[in-house]
């Protein structure tokens, strides 16, 4: 006779089944989908509202993300139930076949037994996870709070087989140890390991739920931030939000639990705890089931239920081949681009062999170069530049750099010669900024004094003088040396950056300044590294990097020469000035009574010869040809280096391979090659035809792993996902980036906007880049709905 | 020696043992992480310049559980104590009220197919449903159908008191405890209901409710000690996310706040307060049972 409970629980069964094997590909979306905004409806959404069963704060799909997290929560639990189970059993065989181990394992389990297992795991996690929680390191939490309780079951039954007269028989006639445990006790075994085996899921999901309820989740975290998604920002709905990377229950309920929100926003932990007490009500019934069909049968024997998990297996089994994965063609847009990667010579002629629509955005601009040496002259001693400037120089080969940036400009002046000793001031020490935020202590110290504080004793190095219309012989401060005494150990707080000593010179009114640098002999021009593929911090030289990021726009500024110590000491050896004990680090008991500047009697004339040419610069743009102008375009934007006039090789071959895979499948993407000195104006006017509506800004390609960065953080889960689909080596992007400092990136404003680079681990990241930009147009051409039309 | 004498004398060495291991490891253990505030919006002003709410160096400024409520750890403790005391005697009772009621009356319906399965199944499902999600039920249930017009509830849906406070976190902390003392109880007396001298009593015409009472129940009693004992050690298991869903200021929210502040000594305390309430569950559990389940250990 067929049992009913035994049918009843086959249900639950295949449900639970299915859960864990399709998860996210039967829920009606992606967990990487997000609705920021619909109409004026707060966020999270309602049930009904958007999705039938509500959204979460950041406006996804609550039932897509339970469908999405199954996999994950029910394999955590499946696989922590069974390891519970296997310890009993193992522990409990061990204890009844080598006794001296009964002993300690009963103690053991014993005081395993006692401790309030929520709490255990807490506090054990909380001891061992730094950042993410492993899925083995969970499995092993929930192994360690909870082998205790199979354990002292399987025990008391294998003790009671032991004493039962069929044992006692066996015994009699002979039968080994392992023939009578396989043969005659293990079918007794099986029924209450299998009650056992479900009682276990149920208690490592409750465990799992209830870790969760206390903030402790599987898996990485990501701060997402969709306020630079939206169009219309309400005052109301949270911005931001924590994601977990891998969709999972207990994170659904971490991520949700305060008490306010049983009262606005119950839905959001309603449907995540629902869906543990459905699965462990399943779980139940299917223990319920097993118990009682095998209370009298020997499992060994009853084929008719093997027979009907096999054929549930292979159901599910077909089932999985019925349904594919959700837009899995989009993998052979990403094989093909890989496909495609091969060197190219030049961006243009790769674009043209693609058969792409090129065209060439040229701009006149304009730009301050050097004439000439620039030269430093005091009364008749006199040192110049190096002109030309040689491209990587030796150290200690330059003692003379001038330099043109920001508010330091070229041309003559000759004027009194003012000694502003380091140009301390210490009422604004305190305001001196690195990184425009924190107040700066020096990259040694992120934790030491203040610069400030060492500070507070010194003299204003520019209270006695006056530097205006004045050439100013400043000393860069190297800062102070702030071990406590009797160390051995130095503390370095570092002098403020060199642009601030020169800028705060000439906010002061100097009209030339003559900057003094112990360092510059000792910079490189370019970042290099002492392993290949790696990238080193090295002294890059800050003059070279200011004339980079921050070039004059005018031939009539102030002109500015860095010298170093040796140069210095040549100009002022007549003066009776003698710089030595400013070129090195202070320590805690330098005391300066008064302040060593002054006015040195003498004028120097500081001399930096330039001219403003007119040079053109081009950024190449092509489209793949024959797209309506309609369709919403994807464009891959790729700075060229400011020093260099083409565009880096890395990059030349990914947007070769892309031009070429994508080209022929016809998918509306725009590719810019372009010059940084140009600006995006030139370009934007260029392709005010087309609706762009998403860009890729493709960076430098010097590591081997990818790295994501946006500032529209709906877009940051879904590139993780793209290039886990794509097989990419990526890193997972952690958080969403500052709309203002993403804003120096992003090229085209309010569009939205992901940067891709690679500086991390050695390797090449080439395939990798194009697989994941030819995935998204695949996507793109499938209609995933993420994706911006 | 009889093997209940050495099950009762195992219960002061495990908690004994419990103790140690606690002390050994608890404080090496809170070393390595930093403190955090388990719920938002209470903090540690050791200052007389308040900071603002949630922020995280609020919970380094904790030393222990006693500087967030600002009162001496002994009266907190024991009033601690009495708190989860009134849900674990509370749920006991209802446990062994309505779970025998229950549970006797699946065996009595035992001919009649869904009223007795229905027992079975819905105290079946019970017992497998996680105790926050009752909660998180629960207080749902209370805010939606229970508001009234004037923005009046039901009943208070978190908070302490030994009012209709207890109501929600009893419920969600007894409904373990009457699932299995009803299931077990149905067991042992469909069982007992078919031995041959109920039968006889049947037959010599005695009232069903005498031999129930008389001939039938004194042979469940075991039982239903039986699966109060278990019962009784999810409630305790699920004490400390119950207190923490409805505030309620009990043993178990102590140990998570301890937990929090790192305070070693108000978490041992609390541990070792649910860990004799475990053992001694076990025990209750372990001595009603055949004894082959606790055998010669």
């Amino acid at each position: 006779m067929i049992d009913r409970m035994s049918v009843l629980a086959i249900a639950p069964l295949a449900a639970l089944l299915c859960l864990v094997l399709f998860g996210e590909r039967i829920a009606p979306h992606q967990a990487v989908y997000f609705v920021v905004e619909h109409g004026s409806d707060p966020r999270p959404y309602e049930p009904g509202v958007v999705f039938p069963f509500g959204s979460d704060v950041l406006g996804r799909d609550l039932f897509s993300l339970v469908l999405a997290g199954a996999p994950a929560t029910l394999k955590i639990v499946l696989l922590a139930g069974l390891a519970r189970v296997l310890a009993g059993v193992l522990i409990a065989a061990l204890g009844s076949w080598w006794r001296p181990t009964r002993l300690l394992a009963e103690t053991v389990a014993e005081l395993t037994a006692a401790f309030p297992a929520t709490l255990v795991a807490l506090i054990v996690l909380k001891a061992f996870v730094k950042t993410d929680t492993s899925v083995l390191v969970f499995i092993g939490a929930l192994l360690a709070v909870g082998w205790a309780g199979p354990y002292r079951v399987i025990r008391a039954e294998i003790d009671r087989l032991a004493q039962a007269p069929f044992t006692l028989g066996a015994h009699a006639v002979g039968v080994g140890r392992w023939r009578l445990a396989w043969r005659h006790q293990l079918s007794h075994l099986a029924p209450v390991i299998a009650m056992n085996l479900s009682q276990q899921v149920v208690a490592s999901l409750v465990l799992v739920a209830e870790l969760g309820v206390l903030g402790i989740f599987v898996g990485p975290t990501r701060s997402i931030n969709i306020l630079e998604s939206q169009t219309v920002v309400r005052v109301g709905p949270p911005m931001s939000a924590l994601v977990t990377d891998m969709p999972e229950w207990g994170a659904m309920l971490a991520t949700s639990r305060t008490v306010e929100a049983l009262w606005t926003t119950r839905w959001v932990i309603f449907i995540p705890g629902l869906a543990f007490a459905l699965t462990a009500a399943a779980v139940g019934i299917i223990g319920f089931a097993l118990a009682r069909r095998y209370a009298r049968r020997d499992v060994l024997e009853d084929r008719r239920g093997a027979s009907a998990l096999v054929l549930i297996a292979v159901t599910v089994l077909i089932a999985s081949s019925l349904i594919p994965e959700r837009y899995a063609e989009a993998r052979d847009w990403s094989t093909a681009g890989r496909k495609e990667l091969r060197s190219s010579i030049g961006v243009a002629g790769a674009f043209e062999e693609a058969g792409l629509r090129t065209y060439v955005v040229a701009r006149e601009i304009s730009k301050v170069v050097r004439t000439g040496p620039a030269t430093v002259t005091v009364e008749n001693l006199a040192v110049a530049e190096a002109y030309p400037r040689p491209s990587d120089p030796e150290p200690n080969t330059i003692h003379v750099q001038s330099v043109l940036a920001a508010e330091a400009g070229g041309g003559v002046f000759q004027g009194p010669l003012v000694f502003a000793a380091r140009g301390i001031v210490p009422s604004e020490t305190a305001g001196l900024v690195r990184g425009f935020t924190q107040p700066y202590r020096g990259p040694g110290s992120p934790t030491g004094p203040h610069l400030a504080g060492l500070l507070e004793t010194y003299p204003d190095d520019y209270a006695g003088i006056d530097v205006r219309g004045k050439v100013v012989l400043l000393v860069r401060f190297m800062g102070i040396d702030a071990r406590e005494p009797g160390s051995a150990t130095a503390n370095y707080v570092d002098g403020p950056a060199v642009e601030v000593s020169i800028a705060d010179a000439i906010r002061r009114g100097a009209a030339a300044v003559i900057f003094v640098d112990p360092m510059l002999g000792s910079y490189t021009d370019t970042e290099r590294s002492a392993f290949p593929g790696l990238r080193a911090s090295g002294l890059l030289n800050p003059y070279l990097s200011m004339e980079r990021e921050f070039p004059t726009a005018s031939v009539s500024r102030v002109p500015v020469v860095v010298l170093d110590p040796l140069a210095a000491r040549s100009l002022v050896a007549p003066l009776d000035l003698d710089l030595s004990p400013f070129l090195r680090h202070d320590t805690r008991d330098t005391r300066w009574d008064r302040s060593p500047s002054r006015g040195l009697g003498l004028s120097a004339r500081v001399e930096v010869p330039v001219r403003t040419d007119t040079v053109s610069v081009s950024s190449v743009v092509a489209e793949v040809p024959d797209i309506p102008d309609e369709v919403g375009r994807v464009a891959v934007w790729a700075p060229r280096n400011p020093d260099s006039v083409q565009l880096d090789a890395a990059r030349t071959d990914v947007l070769g391979a892309l031009a070429r895979a994508l080209a022929a499948r016809k998918a509306p993407f725009i590719f810019i090659d372009f010059d940084p000195h140009s600006d995006t104006m030139a370009v934007r006017e260029a392709l005010k035809d087309r609706r762009i509506v998403l860009v890729i800004v493709l960076q430098e390609l010097h590591g081997g792993v990818l790295r994501f960065e946006s500032a529209n953080g709906d877009l940051i889960p879904a590139f993780d996902l793209y290039a886990e689909k794509s097989a990419a080596r990526y890193e997972i992007t952690r958080q969403t980036a500052k709309i203002e400092s993403f804003s120096a990136v992003a090229p085209l404003p309010g569009i939205r906007t992901v940067a891709i680079r690679a500086d991390a681990a050695p390797g090449d990241a080439r395939a990798d880049a194009v697989a994941v930009i030819a995935y998204v147009a695949g996507r793109l051409a499938l209609g995933a709905p993420e994706l911006p039309r | 020696m009889s093997p209940t004498v050495r099950r009762l004398i195992r219960v002061p060495f495990a908690i004994a043992g419990v103790w140690i291991v606690l002390l050994a490891a608890v404080p090496n253990l809170m070393a390595r992480y930093p403190a955090y505030l388990v719920r938002p919006g209470i903090s540690c002003t050791r200052s007389s310049t308040p900071l603002p709410l949630g922020q995280a160096a609020l919970a380094e400024n904790c030393r222990s559980v006693a500087d967030l409520y600002r009162i001496p750890f002994l009266d907190l403790f024991v009033d601690a104590m009495f708190r989860s005391l009134a849900l674990l005697v509370g749920a006991a009772v209802l446990a062994l009220a309505l779970g025998t009621f229950l549970g006797i009356l699946a065996a009595l319906w035992r001919r009649r197919a869904f009223a007795s399965g229905g027992i079975v199944g819905v105290t079946t499902v019970l017992a497998a449903v996680p105790a926050f999600f009752v909660a998180y039920f629960l207080q749902i249930a209370v805010i939606v159908v229970g508001a009234s017009a004037t923005g009046g509830r039901l009943l208070p849906v978190y908070g302490f008191g030994y009012d209709e406070h207890l109501v929600l976190p009893l419920l969600s902390i007894s409904l373990p405890a009457i699932a299995y003392t009803a299931q077990l109880t149905a067991t042992r007396m469909q069982d007992v209901l078919d031995a041959d001298f109920v039968t006889t009593a049947n037959a010599k015409g005695l009232s069903t409710s005498w031999i129930v009472v008389v001939h039938v129940l004194p042979h469940i009693r075991p039982v239903v000690f039986e699966a109060l004992g278990s019962g009784l050690r999810v409630s305790v298991a699920s004490l400390p996310i119950v207190e923490f869903l409805f505030l309620w200021r009990g043993i178990g929210q102590l140990a998570l706040e301890a937990i929090g502040v790192r305070d070693a000594a108000g978490f041992i305390f609390s541990a070792v307060v649910l860990a004799g309430l475990f053992v001694t569950l076990s025990a209750v559990a372990d001595l009603s049972r055949p004894r082959a389940l606790y055998g010669d250990a």
